[in-house]
């Protein structure tokens, strides 16, 4: 599915559609290169679970946690290299769970997220437009 | 002497106290992810009704896992810290020991399964001799499937234990395995206490040695995966190939192919064998027969100690690449019914079962799957 967005609250909504239909397990992968506004996109998601601290970015720690009405890990894998270093994290229990998971840079252990992950693609394109949004959502759910 | 047993590695917490030999009490509490929320109050208040004084603990048991990530911690840095400020000694209990230890007066192999997520399991094996448990097979990480195919060769009466019981419950339907009853898939810290008291009396730590056990693949085989996935090499197999080759082949089957049978197939021009090497090493090899728009596997075989690690995916890809070139359009192969790990992983590249082959191994008079995969 393509959405083409031109502003922010745009984005945010989107992101905040896609948070009211996430089930407890599901897992979503956010891809899109610095500044695109997968942080927007966060914020919508984190609102349709009835988050109401403010979403920082987890850089730094890779995993934050957020109860709502159901529990989001948001992570952000940029700093993981290697698969095994998802191991010291125990990045499988947080997946495998009764929680809902928002990995951004999950590209970087393609092997170590599930198949029934839903990957959502945040597209720029200054042809077109500065504010101009491409967001693709891949729902390749192979059961 | 009181003694203090905690653990928190599963879905319970529990603690007990103990008087030297006598139990004094135990708490369990299936309070799921609530650990951190829940076990300094069970102390506290098992203590407390005990009226025992925190100060007059003098050893520790603890659960170490391995188990849930977190869970295990909660109760690894609790106890360390008990231990740090009183002075104490501690003794580690796996939570695979403590789940065995709820069938210590059965007489069957006893096989404790924890939920390692992916469709791997940490476990071990024991047996009960005399009231004592002894260990068979070391704390390993392993496909539930694995773990299943060592257990039926035993040919021994199984009993498994665990958290995931349920979850693999139809692969666990077999013959001379039984399955533990719910209230005995948990650790009951109190268990751990009298085993401590009665097995490990030379095993006590100190706080700053208690950690939390760890059982990931090998050292060697994460190196194998992280750092040569580039040194893999597959190519097409020539005659000076085949004493290795056979050597494979003669450990991974039980009716194995003579090197002769090898000498021969090179000389078939509709099959095609590939071999796979890490720095000149065979380390495995699949081979296939064309047959018109079919492609029939004729072996496959991983060497022992580079199974489970992902070799036997890169030969099925590279075949299944091979085949696409060749517009094969159909493949095919017999896999004895009892080779979980091998059936999983052609289930994995989409291959189906679609019929039996009776009487399939010579000597075991065991079934085999006919599988294919279609229109690749």
């Amino acid at each position: 599915m393509e959405i083409k967005t031109s502003r922010e609250e745009e984005t945010y909504n989107i992101g905040y559609n896609v948070g009211k239909e996430a089930k407890k397990g599901d897992i979503f992968c956010l891809t899109g290169d610095l500044g695109v506004g997968k942080t927007i996109f966060t914020k919508g998601f984190a609102k349709a679970i009835e988050i109401n601290s403010i979403i920082t970015s987890p850089t730094f720690n890779i995993v934050n946690s957020y109860k709502g009405n159901k529990v989001l890990h948001h992570f952000d894998l940029y700093r993981i290299k290697y698969i095994d270093e998802l191991d010291e994290i125990g990045f499988d229990e947080y997946i495998f769970s009764d929680s809902v998971s928002l990995i951004e840079w999950a590209e970087n252990v393609k092997d170590s997220i599930p198949k029934n992950a839903v990957w959502i693609k945040i597209e720029k394109d200054l042809n077109i437009d500065e504010n101009y949004r491409k967001i693709t959502i891949d729902l390749k759910k192979e059961q | 002497m009181i003694t203090l047993i905690v653990d928190t590695s599963l879905t319970v917490a529990t603690v007990a106290v103990m008087k030297n030999e006598e139990v004094l009490g135990e708490f369990y509490i299936n309070s799921k992810n609530k650990h951190s929320d829940t076990l300094m109050p069970l102390i506290e208040n098992i203590l407390q009704l005990l009226n025992i004084n925190p100060k007059e603990i003098k050893h520790l048991v603890c659960g170490i896992g391995p188990g849930s990530f977190t869970g295990t911690r909660i109760a690894v840095s609790t106890v360390k810290a008990i231990a740090y400020s009183n002075n104490i000694l501690v003794t580690p209990v796996t939570s695979l020991e403590a789940l065995a230890l709820n069938h210590i007066k059965s007489n069957k192999v006893i096989i404790p399964i924890i939920d390692a997520k992916r469709g791997n399991v940490f476990t071990a094996m024991f047996i009960s001799k005399n009231g004592k448990l002894k260990r068979i097979m070391t704390n390993s990480l392993m496909e539930i499937g694995s773990i299943i195919e060592k257990a039926v060769e035993l040919d021994k009466e199984i009993i498994f234990v665990g958290d995931c019981l349920e979850l693999h419950k139809e692969l666990l339907q077999k013959e001379k395995i039984s399955l533990s009853k719910k209230k005995d898939n948990i650790i009951f810290s109190i268990n751990m206490g009298i085993y401590a008291q009665n097995q490990l009396k030379n095993n006590t730590i100190e706080a700053r040695d208690l950690n939390p056990l760890y059982l990931l693949k090998s050292q060697a085989e994460r190196d194998l995966i992280i750092k040569n996935i580039e040194k893999l090499k597959i190519r097409k197999m020539e005659l000076n190939d085949i004493e290795d080759i056979y050597n494979i082949e003669k450990n991974a089957f039980i009716t194995p192919w003579s090197k002769k049978s090898f000498e021969e197939e090179l000389n078939n021009k509709k099959a095609t064998y590939l071999l796979i090497s890490l720095e000149n090493e065979t380390i495995g090899f699949v081979g296939f027969w064309e047959l018109e728009e079919e492609a029939h596997i004729t072996n496959i075989a991983v060497k022992e100690e580079y199974k489970g690690l992902g070799v036997g995916s890169y030969l099925i890809e590279e075949l299944i690449n091979r085949c696409k070139d060749k517009k094969i359009q159909d493949i095919t192969l017999e896999v004895r019914v009892k080779n979980y790990s091998a059936i999983k992983l052609y289930k994995k590249y989409g291959f189906k079962v679609e019929g039996v082959r009776k009487k399939y191994c010579r000597d075991t008079g065991e079934d085999a799957h006919i599988m294919w995969k279609r229109g690749i």
